[in-house]
């Protein structure tokens, strides 16, 4: 995780031709071509049911592409299931639109499941919890239950268990969608952050005034169809 | 390598717990099923094992009963038998001597001979046979002879509890089969609960890297928890079983030489227990884990 903030020309994904009919007929992406590349801080934009969360699910393999093919990391997730899914996930981080975060496990036990589930020991589990949610701001509520915390600080404890295991790619799916304006420019100064450190970064975002100020690079999605905005924003 | 083992058994050890912690009374269906399956598996064995002793015991009987009849006596044919092929020994009992030991061991008093007309009983023999295979072709020669009423030799009872303990051994079968299938259902069940009340936690679990292995381990050693504390109970009654039956067989059998409880038979229950306990779980598991 040698990083500058800057993108290069190394390949961190791609999607080349993907389309996505879900069972039930409702087009989710039509023959989208994306590269992300190394050191990327990419928006993702479009309306509401446009196929932003269609597109990180391609690239965690929640979803499968029904047509197309799709490489993250080198590694084509087309097919992937079981431990090599989990393997290729463990290389990554993600921030989902509805936190899943579990409900009777305090902050701090949500986070550690991530490096327990990857095999790490107590006591490296221990040493990076505190920094991690020094960083999103929450160092104070590792006790609390996520019952307990407001929508932005669950949104915080989403983003610190999706960096805990200090992933090169972090996908984050409409994390200051239902946060108040203070928070959604918490949340991005967070993210941008973590872009400096060199982490690649795609973050889905209906609000194209937010995105403005952070903007580097952008896609919209609209009705399935994506189109590069980057040059006209 | 080994470092990493024992912390990842660390957490799934503590997950299982956990789980079982929360599983509460549901725990306790399946416990109970398990032991009552179980307990009449040990049972079934017990019975058998103790029906297997006894017919080693008749089968490798080497005496023939002779029974004469009325008025001819022993003594007379005594010669005769001695003279056959393969007879080792003939002991002559006249009914003198067994009307005798008969009244002594019913401990009557005095002589009741004359309130039931005279001696019922009539004379008998026994011979000793040298071999096991000639049994049943001189018990049957005997039969043939002058004066002769009837025979008696531990294999023909044999044979008769050979065919009673297979008819028992096939509804054993039966009754442990259906008894399993249930087990199995009742646990996957419990597993099943135990799964959806933490159907979150495996989602995330997936979403964040975890092999299915993982997630699937700390509830097949809840399974196997199950096992063991179900073969644990069904132990426990059938000792405790063991002791009243062995109480009430001094009492009532003193003749019967006792089969004790042994150590394969716990063998048995455990790996049955156990076993039942993983695939019940593995069956749990194995859907939740498809979901996704
Ligand atoms: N699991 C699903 N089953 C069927 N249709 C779906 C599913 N998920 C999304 N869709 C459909 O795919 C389209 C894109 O959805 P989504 O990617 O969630 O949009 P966005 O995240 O941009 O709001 C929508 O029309 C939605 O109804
Ligand atoms: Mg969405």
């Amino acid at each position: 995780m040698v990083g500058l903030g800057s993108s290069s020309h190394e390949v961190m994904a791609s999607l080349v031709d993907v389309s996505k009919i879900y069972a039930n007929g409702s087009c989710g992406l039509d023959r989208v071509n994306l590269t992300i590349y190394k050191g990327d801080f990419l928006f993702v934009t479009g309306a509401s049911g446009a196929g932003k969360s269609t597109l990180l699910k391609m690239l965690y393999g929640a979803e499968k592409p029904t047509t197309g093919t799709v490489e993250v990391q080198g590694t084509i997730v087309n097919s992937l299931t079981g431990a090599k899914l989990a393997h290729l996930r463990r290389r990554m981080g993600v921030v989902f639109q509805d936190y899943q975060l579990i409900p009777k496990r305090t902050v701090e036990e949500n986070i550690a499941v991530v490096l327990k589930a990857q095999g790490f020991d107590r006591a490296e589990v221990r040493k990076r919890i505190a920094p991690t949610l020094q960083m999103v701001g929450l160092a104070s509520k590792e006790k609390c239950f996520p019952e307990e915390l407001s929508g932005g600080e669950q949104q915080r404890v989403s983003i610190a268990r999706a960096i805990v295991h200090e992933p090169p790619l972090l996908l984050a799916d409409e994390p200051t969608g239902n946060l108040d304006v203070h928070n959604a420019w918490m949340i991005l100064q967070i993210l941008k952050k973590l872009n400096h450190l060199g982490v690649t970064v795609v973050v889905t975002c209906h609000n194209e005034q937010l995105i403005k100020t952070f903007a580097k690079r952008v896609v919209r999605v609209e009705a399935g169809i994506m189109r590069e905005l980057t040059p006209a924003l | 390598m080994i470092r990493r083992f024992t912390t990842q058994s660390d957490y799934l050890l503590r997950e299982a717990l956990i789980g079982l912690w929360r599983g509460g009374w549901m725990n306790w269906a399946a416990i109970s099923t398990l032991t009552a399956l179980l307990f009449l598996l040990g049972l079934g064995l017990q019975v058998s094992t103790q029906l297997d002793g006894a017919l080693a015991k008749l089968g490798s009987q080497l005496e023939i009963s002779v029974y004469l009849q009325p008025k001819v006596r022993a003594i007379a044919l005594e010669p005769k038998l001695r003279s056959l092929p393969d007879v080792l020994q003939v002991q002559s009992i006249p009914k003198e001597v067994a009307w005798e030991a008969l009244q002594k061991e019913l401990g009557v008093q005095g002589d009741i001979s004359e309130s039931l007309g005279g001696n019922p009983l009539v004379d008998t023999l026994r011979v000793q046979v040298a071999r096991p295979t000639v049994v049943a072709h001189l018990a049957q020669q005997i039969q043939s002879l002058q004066g002769v009423e009837s025979v008696n030799y531990g294999s023909e009872a044999a044979e008769r509890l050979g065919s009673l303990q297979k008819a028992l051994g096939w509804a054993a079968l039966t009754l442990a089969s259906i008894l399993g299938i249930s087990t199995v259902a009742v646990i996957t069940t419990t597993i099943r609960l135990i799964v959806l009340s933490r159907r979150k936690e495996i989602e995330v679990l997936q979403l964040v890297g975890a092999t299915p292995l993982r997630i699937a381990i700390p509830f097949v050693l809840e399974g196997f928890a199950l096992g063991l504390l179900g073969t644990g109970f069904a132990w426990g009654l059938l000792l405790v079983t063991g002791s009243f039956v062995e109480q009430k067989r001094q009492e009532f059998l003193p003749f019967l030489a006792p089969e004790p409880i042994h150590l394969p038979l716990g063998l048995i229950l455990l790996g049955t227990g156990t076993g039942l306990g993983v695939i019940g779980s593995l069956l749990a598991v194995r859907s939740a884990l498809r979901e996704n």
